[in-house]
This record gives C-alpha cells, sequence and structure tokens, in this order.
C-alpha cells in the first residue's frame, strides 16, 4: 500500500515537472525564440501540399497577412515585387503566388537575429523554396534575406524584408 | 634528458589515451607483476577471450581513460567536420556533368586562407551562413570583362576554352567588368535560360572554400 503511495506520487513528480517545463519554454519564451516563431509561422502558412482545399488556403493566406506590419516594405527585385504594401495587399500578392503551385516548401536556415534597439529586431537568413507547379515544373531558388520587424501590441511583426543579391548578373 | 621524459609521458599517457594502445608500464617506475597476472593481462587466443575482446570494442568500460579519448575524438570530429571540412549535399543541376545532383562532398574552408581563388576554381558561396551554399565555376577575376556570346564565354574578348562545359549553351549576356573584390562565377550546365541559372559576381568575403574532390 505504501509501494503504490510512493509510486502515485512519483507519477504526479515526473507529470508535473514535465508540465513545468512545458509552460516555462512556452511561457518564458525569450525574445529571438518570439522572432524565430514569426518565421517558422511563415515557412508553415507558406507552404502548401497537393491537394490542398479551399478553406485551407483561404486560411492560410488570412494568416499570412497577420505576420506583416499594417505598412510593410518589400524589396524583392528578383520577383519584381518592390515597394510598401499594407497586409491586405500581402496576402492576396501570396495567394496568388502560392496559386501555380501543387506543393510547396519554404524552410529558412541561418538565423542571425540582433535587437539594435527595444521593440525592433533585424534578421539576416537563408531561405530556400522548393515546390512544383501545376505543369510539373520543378522551383528551387534560394536567396537570403534581411529583415526587419517591430514589436506591435506584444506581437513581432514584418516591417521590412529585402531579397538579397548574392550574385549579381 | 627532459627529451626521453616527454617521450615517456607521451608514450605512457597520450598514446594509450588516444590510441587505445597497452603498454608495458613495467618500464616506468611499476612494480613488476607477477607472472600469473601478467598471464591474464595477455590471454591467449581462445573463444571466451575473443568474444570478451569484442564485447569490449563495442561496449567499452567507462573508465577514465576510455572518457578523455572519447572526448577528444568528439571534439576533433566537432572541429575538423563541423568547421573545417563541411559535409555537403549537392542538390541541383547547375554543376552538373562535375556535380551530380545528390552526390556527396565536403567543403574544404581553409583552401582560400593564404590564397585566393583562380579562374577555372570551383568554389562554395555562401548565403546568410553555412547551411546553404551554391557550388559554382569561377570564370573570370576582378578587374575582367566577362561575356557570352552564343553560348562561348569571352573573358577580355578573347574566347576561353571550357572543357567542363559539357551540354549545349546558347546564352548571350553583355560584357561587364568584374568589380574589384569580386570573382565570377557560373555553374558547368548551362543547358537551360539564362534567367533560370543562378549566376553573377560574388564578393571575395562570400567565398567559404571549395569541394574537397
Amino acid at each position: 500500500m505504501v509501494r503504490i503511495k510512493y509510486i502515485i506520487i512519483a507519477v504526479l513528480v515526473v507529470i508535473f515537472g514535465i508540465w513545468g517545463i512545458w509552460a516555462a519554454v512556452h511561457f518564458f519564451q525569450s525574445e529571438e525564440k518570439k522572432v524565430k516563431k514569426q518565421f517558422h509561422l511563415l515557412s508553415k502558412w507558406t507552404s502548401k501540399e497537393t491537394g490542398e482545399n479551399t478553406f485551407a488556403m483561404a486560411q492560410k493566406v488570412k494568416n499570412i497577412g497577420k505576420l506583416f506590419a499594417e505598412h510593410c516594405e518589400l524589396k524583392a527585385n528578383v520577383i519584381s515585387f518592390t515597394g510598401r504594401y499594407t497586409t491586405e495587399e500581402i496576402s492576396s500578392y501570396a495567394a496568388r503566388a502560392r496559386f501555380p503551385f501543387s506543393n510547396l516548401s519554404l524552410q529558412f536556415y541561418d538565423f542571425n537575429v540582433a535587437f539594435p534597439e527595444e521593440g525592433s529586431a533585424k534578421v539576416t537568413l537563408t531561405a530556400k523554396l522548393t515546390g512544383r507547379t501545376a505543369t510539373g515544373e520543378d522551383v528551387d531558388e534560394t536567396h537570403e534575406l534581411e529583415c526587419a520587424l517591430k514589436k506591435i501590441e506584444n506581437k513581432w511583426l514584418f516591417s521590412y524584408l529585402e531579397v538579397v543579391e548574392v550574385l549579381k548578373k | 634528458m627532459l627529451k626521453n621524459r616527454y617521450a615517456k609521458v607521451w608514450k605512457h599517457i597520450w598514446l594509450p589515451i588516444l590510441c587505445n594502445i597497452k603498454v608495458n608500464s613495467l618500464q616506468w617506475n611499476q612494480p613488476a607483476r607477477p607472472p600469473q597476472y601478467k598471464s591474464m593481462v595477455s590471454p591467449g587466443l581462445n573463444m571466451t577471450d575473443g568474444n570478451k575482446k569484442i564485447r569490449q570494442f563495442f561496449f567499452p568500460s567507462l573508465t577514465f581513460k576510455f572518457l578523455i579519448r572519447a572526448s577528444l575524438v568528439a571534439l576533433f570530429a566537432y572541429l575538423f567536420f563541423g568547421h573545417l571540412c563541411t559535409p555537403l549535399l549537392i542538390k541541383g543541376r547547375s554543376m552538373e556533368p562535375t556535380y551530380r545532383d545528390g552526390s556527396i562532398n565536403f567543403c574544404w574552408k581553409l583552401r582560400y586562407i593564404f590564397s585566393e581563388p583562380k579562374k577555372y576554381d570551383v568554389v562554395a558561396v555562401r548565403f546568410a551562413g553555412n547551411k546553404v551554399m551554391l557550388l559554382k565555376r569561377v570564370i573570370a577575376v576582378a578587374g575582367e570583362r566577362v561575356e557570352f556570346r552564343n553560348g562561348k564565354l569571352f573573358v577580355d574578348g578573347k574566347e576561353m576554352n571550357e572543357p567542363y562545359v559539357h551540354y549545349p549553351c546558347h546564352w548571350n549576356l553583355p560584357p561587364r567588368q568584374v568589380e574589384k573584390d569580386c570573382v565570377y562565377v557560373v555553374g558547368d550546365n548551362r543547358n537551360m535560360p539564362i534567367e533560370n541559372h543562378h549566376f553573377g559576381q560574388a564578393p571575395m568575403k562570400r567565398i567559404i572554400g571549395g569541394p574537397l574532390w
């Protein structure tokens, strides 16, 4: 009987321990992790699986817009997409850009996160876009990105995004 | 005298640690072992001892020496494969047939420590970090003028012989001068529209090494 009591206590301690670690990781994230999380969300919502339904697509596109500040500056000479855009414009551009693909994957590597001042973050990273168009053409693009994020209402939002020209033709 | 002492230290401490070599410690301030113990240390070649040795090889006992040896091996592997000679998985066809899609190589990062990339060298060009890089061939260095005329490469107005290009190419690119501290890099496979090929002028600071073979 005493033994069972100890086992129950041990199990409870383990459960509370795991829950405590999860809570600590979840609620006390460092600012760097919060910034990186925005990129993971961007990657998740930009990516597309074969046979994605219209509802999922609309939800993802809407969510992409939520990651950006109200007026975000984009500089992407490789796709002729340069200027200041609103979240709605970014969402509609994302919808148009995703449409021709049957599957799409956006992955980020080599994060270099810096906080030049409070409430703003500068991130340099490598973005790799792979996918296949509906016509069967493979796409494999890799670019270096320079991004700036601003902390607005306790959320890190993209305010500037530039595609760096590594090789100048 | 000092040299002899260092040799002893090396032979009796570092060599066994690094190479797992059993050294006859009788020669160095150790009392002589009784014959029965000696026979235990150097066992005969019966099956049980063989099994023991195999077991010891795959499941070594966690002695202090073993831990030091394992730590040194891990540290060396981390420094060598993580920073000096990083493994590469080649993805894409831009360097075919020299480097095939899906093949494995290593990026030797000390290649351009004391020298600069030369013409026709294959180099690794980094992006934001070291996880993703481009593998390209240097076709011109700073100050030279690069041009493509119907697939033929011209450097400073002179047609270049490119034995590594095996596929047909019909590129046309107006002449341009390579800036200071830059090199002009292109893939070996130019059998695609010029717009779809990732090539151009790369700053020297982005060149992090070259493939090992």
